[in-house]
Formats: structure tokens, C-alpha cells, sequence
């Protein structure tokens, strides 16, 4: 395998494991289906021109992170876009789920959209990108004890409008 | 010392697949702990389905595809089957490209290429569609599209450029989807007409930046020349 080869077969195997979880990730913090799709096509052009500094596989996925929220850094520093608004972020059917199920989720899917972005973020970090907290910790450049603070409010907000939503069943009384 | 059952509480809204050795003991220390961790459970399940977005089908093999630009060392472009159909209806006059990623050596390269790229499944993704993000995808170039042709919209999305990122638009006129390429760094000679791989395209100078028309050789793309050159309009800057 020739060395341009190999490159690109490191570079797609990075396009596989990675771009849905970054995708949802982008959709979550950006709230816009293009904008997300622009920021996960520009992480990998960067990734791809940078590959060859990238020497530990294992660190690739908080590698494409780090590049994926500077992109985003970026472009809030141009101009923050209108549609940012978090109504405006389309959460597509999922046909595969029982109607009750998909409400549930549905209005789970609202609330998330309303948490403030310093309990949304670490909580995407954690759930979408399987991040621990020390990881996030590190990303975010903030204490370990602080993350693990954002991820409980973060929970119990969700919790508690769940709650006022009636959807939760027991699982309210868990905070 | 075991743990109380607040701070178990604490720990599991904060990272409920701790690995942490007196959490797991204290998991399954009494029939409180045990519940409270199985309503956790049942919490991240739906958390994970909420978070657990459609993702678009194209999105891995569009990424995959920013590798398969042409190579940065510049080979003649003959050497790309692309490039290899590409005719050009009137000579390049003499443009000066700055190349980044995408190493073309002319815009009407790029313009294949790109076109042979995504051309015919984004318009075939547009059909039946209306594009409601016009604006907010033009806004990243302090631009907007002069209603009588963002009306007329029926998808776009960002693409890459010979000079940076552009926007791929799809219109949906009266001869049928019509496919306009924005490019805001890149200048062109107005009015350059090329044919390739079955279809016809117009390159258009704007104010800043340039367009390419692409359509079959039926649709006459020169005609949406005027309206593409005066569609996209600068955003006045904010105060």
C-alpha cells in the first residue's frame, strides 16, 4: 500500500467512525442542519491537510472535536448567524420508535435544545462523544468537579421539565 | 466509609456509567441505591434516543470525498478523467488562481469537477423542496439573494471553492432545476460558456466573486445570467 494510500485509508477510517457522532454534535451546539454539515466537512478538510501530525489513533476523536468547536469559535466570531434560535433546529422523524416513545423523545429533544449552552455542551460531550469528565474537563478548560456540576444540573433541568411535562413517570424523583 | 445516598444520587446525574469502584458497591448496596440507578437507566436511555439525531445519508461519503481532491502536487489536468470531457467553449483568459486544497488550474476544471462530484444527486435531492435557509446560509458571506431568485430556491448548501467555501443552489425554474455555484472569492471572465459531460455552463462576474450556471443544453443557462449577476446582494454592515 502506497504511503498517499495508506493516508487515505486512515483518513475515511476517521470519516466512518467518527462523522455521525460529530455531526449530531455540531447539530446540537449550531442548531442548523447546514451550518452542521458545513462544520463537519470543514473539521475533516482540516483534519485531512493536518493528518499526517496526528501520530496517536487513540487521540483522533478528541483531535476532530478540538478542531470541530475552533471551526465553530470561528464563525460565531464573523457574525452570529439569526438562525441560531433554538426553535430552529429540525429534529427529523424517527420512524422506528412507538408514537408514546416518540413523544417522550420529542419533548425530551425540546428541552435539550433549551438548556444553556454550559450545561447542553458538556452534556453532548459526554452522551454523543462518550467523553468522560476528565476528557471534557480538559476540552472545555474548566475543573473536573465544575463539569461533573454542569452534567447534574444539567440532568435535573431536564428532569424537572419533564416533570412539568408529565412524561417522566418515576424517573422525576431520581434529583 | 460507604457512600450516602445524596452523594450516589450526585454522581449518577453527573456520570451515570461511572466505573468508579465504592459507586459500583454503592449501586447495589440497598434497594434505594438499586432503584435509583435503574431510573437512571431508563433517564439515559431516552437521553441517548433524544441526542441520537437522523444523520444525512451522504454525510460519510461527502467527507470521505474531501480526500479525493485532486492530489497538491499539480498534474496536468488531463490526467483526471473529469477534466478529460471537459470542453471549453472559449479559451481561459488568463486568470490567476490561488489555490488552496483544491488544486484546480482553472475555474472551469473546478467547475466539472465539482459538477461531476454531487451535481446530479443534489438535484436530484431538491426536488419537491423549498429552501427556507437561504439567508442564513448566505449570511456567512455578508451577502443575501434578491427575492426574485431566492423565491425560486429549492435547495442550498456550502461547497467548497477554488478560494475558500462557496454555496451549491439549485433553482427551480419554469425549464426545469438549474444548478448555481457561488463563489465569493473567485473572479471569472463573465460570460465564459463551457460544455461538459452532457451538460452547458455560464460563468458570471458579480459585484464580488462569481457564479457558474449549470444546465442541460436545452435550458439555455445564458438566460439566468442577468438574474444570477444581480441576485446576490451585499449585507450592509452592522453598527
Amino acid at each position: 500500500m502506497s504511503n498517499e494510500t495508506d493516508r487515505q485509508a486512515r483518513f475515511h477510517s476517521l470519516a466512518e467512525a467518527y462523522g455521525t457522532d460529530l455531526y449530531r454534535y455540531a447539530m446540537w451546539i449550531c442548531g442548523n442542519d447546514a451550518l452542521a454539515k458545513d462544520l463537519v466537512q470543514e473539521t475533516y478538510l482540516r483534519a485531512w491537510k493536518a493528518l499526517d501530525k496526528l501520530n496517536d489513533i487513540g487521540a483522533a476523536k478528541s483531535w476532530l472535536i478540538t478542531i470541530l468547536r475552533r471551526e465553530y469559535a470561528r464563525t460565531f466570531e464573523r457574525k452570529v448567524p439569526k438562525f441560531t434560535d433554538v426553535d430552529a433546529i429540525e429534529v427529523p422523524e424517527d420512524t422506528e420508535m412507538e408514537p408514546d416513545d416518540r413523544l417522550e423523545v420529542q419533548i425530551l429533544r425540546s428541552h435539550i435544545k433549551k438548556l444553556p449552552m454550559k450545561y447542553r455542551e458538556p452534556l453532548l460531550l459526554q452522551v454523543v462523544m462518550g467523553n468522560s469528565c476528565a476528557e471534557i474537563a480538559r476540552k472545555l478548560d474548566i475543573s473536573k468537579s465544575a463539569v461533573m456540576t454542569q452534567l447534574f444540573r444539567a440532568r435535573k433541568q431536564l428532569l424537572e421539565r419533564m416533570q412539568k411535562d408529565g412524561v417522566t413517570g418515576n424517573v422525576h424523583e431520581l434529583f | 466509609m460507604s457512600m450516602n445516598f445524596s452523594e450516589f444520587k450526585r454522581l449518577l446525574g453527573a456520570d451515570p456509567g461511572n466505573q468508579d469502584p465504592a459507586f459500583l458497591r454503592a449501586r447495589e448496596s440497598s434497594d434505594e441505591f438499586i432503584e435509583a440507578a435503574r431510573a437512571s437507566g431508563r433517564f439515559e436511555e431516552k437521553l441517548n434516543r433524544a441526542l441520537k439525531l437522523a444523520v444525512p445519508d451522504d454525510l460519510i461519503s461527502n467527507l470521505k470525498a474531501v480526500s479525493d481532491a485532486p492530489p497538491k502536487t499539480a498534474a496536468p489536468w488531463r490526467q483526471y478523467a473529469i477534466a478529460a470531457s471537459l470542453l471549453l467553449a472559449v479559451a481561459a483568459a488568463g486568470l490567476t488562481w490561488r489555490m488552496n486544497t483544491m488544486n484546480f488550474d482553472s475555474v472551469e476544471q473546478y467547475v466539472a469537477y465539482h459538477y461531476n462530484h454531487d451535481g446530479e444527486k443534489v438535484l436530484s435531492n431538491s426536488l419537491g423542496q423549498t429552501a427556507d435557509d437561504v439567508d442564513a446560509v448566505l449570511a456567512r458571506f455578508d451577502v443575501t439573494m434578491a427575492p426574485d431568485m431566492s423565491r425560486m430556491v429549492s435547495l442550498i448548501k456550502y461547497c467548497p471553492t477554488p478560494d475558500g467555501k462557496g454555496a451549491h443552489i439549485v433553482l427551480n425554474t419554469q425549464e426545469g432545476p438549474v444548478t448555481v455555484i457561488y463563489m465569493p472569492k473567485t473572479p471569472v471572465t463573465d460570460g465564459e460558456m463551457m460544455d461538459f459531460d452532457g451538460v452547458r455552463a455560464q460563468l458570471v462576474a458579480l459585484k464580488s466573486g462569481s457564479a457558474a450556471v449549470i444546465g442541460s443544453y436545452a435550458q439555455d443557462v445564458s438566460r439566468f445570467h442577468n438574474l444570477v449577476q444581480n441576485a446576490f446582494l451585499p449585507v450592509a454592515a452592522e453598527a
